[in-house]
Formats: structure tokens, sequence, C-alpha cells
């Protein structure tokens, strides 16, 4: 049996990861379908957002990668031996 | 036909279609509501796969069984792993 912590972090990212596809998919499939003076409209940020915001998370974690896999290899450069 | 073959086929036939409606090169004269759903659909599509893959990997952490035998021999492994290359001069 998977004990505490695991399975707070384990169902945690499950909860995250239902809430994030729900808000997700009614922003991008659902509210186009509802009238612009629907009260709903008010919990959602303008359309663009739905592209914007997926797009600059990818370039975060994409520089987060780099950016460690460059500190550590600026940590190990090793100065060329003279022959 | 290659698995690689299929899927780049598939991907195409896909995007083309997508293509055809957001930009409206066919001139289909779609209501203006199914092209607002169109055009974040690869974005969408890419963000569903990050949330399933989240899921899963949150699931199959919560319900893997602990092995303490396995934990104890994993934290001597990295230990030495860790003085071995520290040995060898790698700095973390």
């Amino acid at each position: 049996q998977a004990t505490g912590a695991d399975q707070a972090v384990g169902f945690g990212l499950v909860g995250f990861s239902l809430l994030l596809f729900t808000y997700y998919t009614i922003w991008v499939i659902v509210l186009p379908f509802v009238d612009s003076d629907h009260v709903v409209h008010s919990y959602f940020l303008p359309r663009e957002y739905s592209v914007i915001l997926p797009g600059v998370a990818a370039l975060i974690l994409l520089l987060v990668v780099g950016t460690f896999i460059g500190v550590v290899t600026w940590k190990n450069r090793k100065p060329r031996k003279v022959d | 036909m290659t698995k690689l073959l299929e899927w780049v086929f598939g991907v195409s036939l896909i995007g083309i279609a997508w293509g055809l409606v957001t930009f409206d090169l066919l001139d289909l004269q779609l209501p203006p509501r199914y092209k607002e759903v169109a055009w974040p659909m690869p974005i969408y599509l890419l963000v569903v796969f990050g949330c399933y893959s989240l899921a899963t990997v949150g699931y199959r952490v919560a319900t893997f069984n602990d092995c303490e035998d396995a934990a104890q021999e994993l934290q001597a492994q990295i230990k030495q792993a860790k003085d071995d290359l520290k040995k060898k001069g790698l700095k973390m």
C-alpha cells in the first residue's frame, strides 16, 4: 500500500489536472456557444489568453530546464589541457 | 507502412483539416462560433494531453505499493553513486 505523502501528492496531482482540464475545456469549447451577456463569461479571461498562457508556460518550462542543464554544465567545465 | 509514416499521415490530415477551417481556405462559410472553437485546437489538445499525463503520473504515484527493502537499497546506491562521482570531480 502506498503511504501518506505519496497518496497526498498523487491524488493532489490528479485533482489539479482534473480542475485544469475542466476549466480549460469550458474556456475553449463551451464558452463560444454561450451568449455573450451570460454571467459565466466573467469567470474567464479573454479568449486570446487561452493560447497565450499555455505558450508562456511552455516557454518558462523550457527556460527552467535549459538553465538547469546550463548551470550543471558550467559548474563542471574543465580547462583545456596544454600539450 | 511504418508506424512513423502512419502517424505523420494521420497528423497531416488532421492538420490540413484544422488549417482549412481556421484560415477559411475553402470558403466554407462556417458560423463564427465553430471557427472560434477550431483555432485554439492544437494548443487545446496539447494541454489536454499534458493534463492526462499529469493525472496518470499522479494516480500511479498514489497507488504504487511501498517497497521498504528496495527503498533502502536504492538510497544506498544513490549515496554510492554520489560519492563515486564526487571522487571523479563532478560538482552537484
